[in-house]
C-alpha cells in the first residue's frame, strides 16, 4: 500500500534516460536496490536526504522527480 | 556486484534470524505457561522438553545474531553498511514497531476481557503480553524486509 497515493514521481523515467539500473542508481546513493524499487512504485516516499541524493545522483531537481498534483 | 547481493543477501539472513528468533522465543514461552502445569504430568513433560528446546535455541539465535552479525557488518564497508540500514529499513524498523504496540495494545484488552471468563494467573498473563510483545515487531519487522526482496 502506498505511503502517499497523491505524490507522483518520475524517478523511473530520469533514471532509464539517464542509462542507469536500479542497481546502478542505488549504488550510487548507498541504498538498496529493493529501495530504489519501493521509491519507484511509491510504497515507499523518500526522505529529504535521499530525494536530494537521488536528485544529485540523476543531475535534477527534486521537483523534477517528485510531484504532488496541482489540486493539492 | 558482488558487493550487492551481499547486502541483499545479508539483508534476507537477518530478516530469517529475527524470525528464527520470535518462534523459538514463542516455543520457549509458550509452554511455560501455568494452563500446561495444569494439564496431566506426560504433557507436562513434553511441554517442559518443547521449552527448553525453545529457550536453548533462542540464545543460540540472539548469540548468533549479536556476536555474527556485529561482526559481520564491521567487516562490510562504509557504503554496504549505509545500504545495510538505509531509509526503508529504518522506515520498516519504524512501522514493525507501531504495528507492534498496536496489536499489544488489542492484546492486553483482549486478554483484560477474557480473563472474565476463563480464569488466568499473573505468570501466564505476564508470559502471553511479554511473548505478543517480542514476537510481533520482529516477525512484522522481517516480513516487510522480505516482501519484494
Amino acid at each position: 500500500m502506498p505511503d502517499h497515493s497523491e505524490l507522483l514521481n518520475s524517478l523511473t523515467h530520469y533514471r532509464k534516460a539517464a542509462g542507469l539500473t536500479q542497481s546502478d542508481l542505488a549504488e550510487k546513493v548507498s541504498v538498496s536496490r529493493k529501495t530504489i524499487n519501493t521509491v519507484e512504485n511509491g510504497v515507499f516516499v523518500p526522505t529529504t536526504i535521499l530525494s536530494l541524493k537521488l536528485a544529485k545522483a540523476l543531475g535534477v531537481k527534486v521537483e523534477d522527480l517528485f510531484q504532488l498534483p496541482s489540486s493539492v | 556486484m558482488a558487493k550487492k547481493e551481499n547486502t541483499e543477501n545479508l539483508s534476507r539472513q537477518r530478516a530469517l534470524i529475527l524470525m528464527f528468533l520470535a518462534s523459538t522465543y514463542l516455543v520457549w514461552q509458550v509452554p511455560s505457561m501455568d494452563w500446561i502445569a495444569d494439564a496431566n504430568s506426560a504433557s507436562r513433560s513434553w511441554a517442559d522438553n518443547i521449552a527448553n528446546a525453545g529457550q536453548i535455541l533462542w540464545a543460540v539465535a540472539l548469540m548468533v545474531l549479536v556476536v555474527k552479525g556485529k561482526k559481520t557488518f564491521k567487516r562490510l564497508s562504509a557504503s554496504a553498511q549505509a545500504v545495510m540500514e538505509d531509509d526503508l529499513v529504518k522506515a520498516h524498523r519504524s512501522k514493525a514497531i507501531k504495528i507492534g504496540y498496536v496489536i499489544l495494545m488489542g492484546a492486553i484488552l483482549a486478554l483484560f476481557l477474557m480473563t472474565r471468563f476463563i480464569p488466568m494467573t499473573g505468570s501466564d498473563m505476564s508470559r502471553l503480553i511479554m511473548a505478543i510483545g517480542v514476537a510481533t515487531p520482529l516477525y512484522t519487522f522481517s516480513l516487510l524486509e522480505l516482501h519484494g526482496a
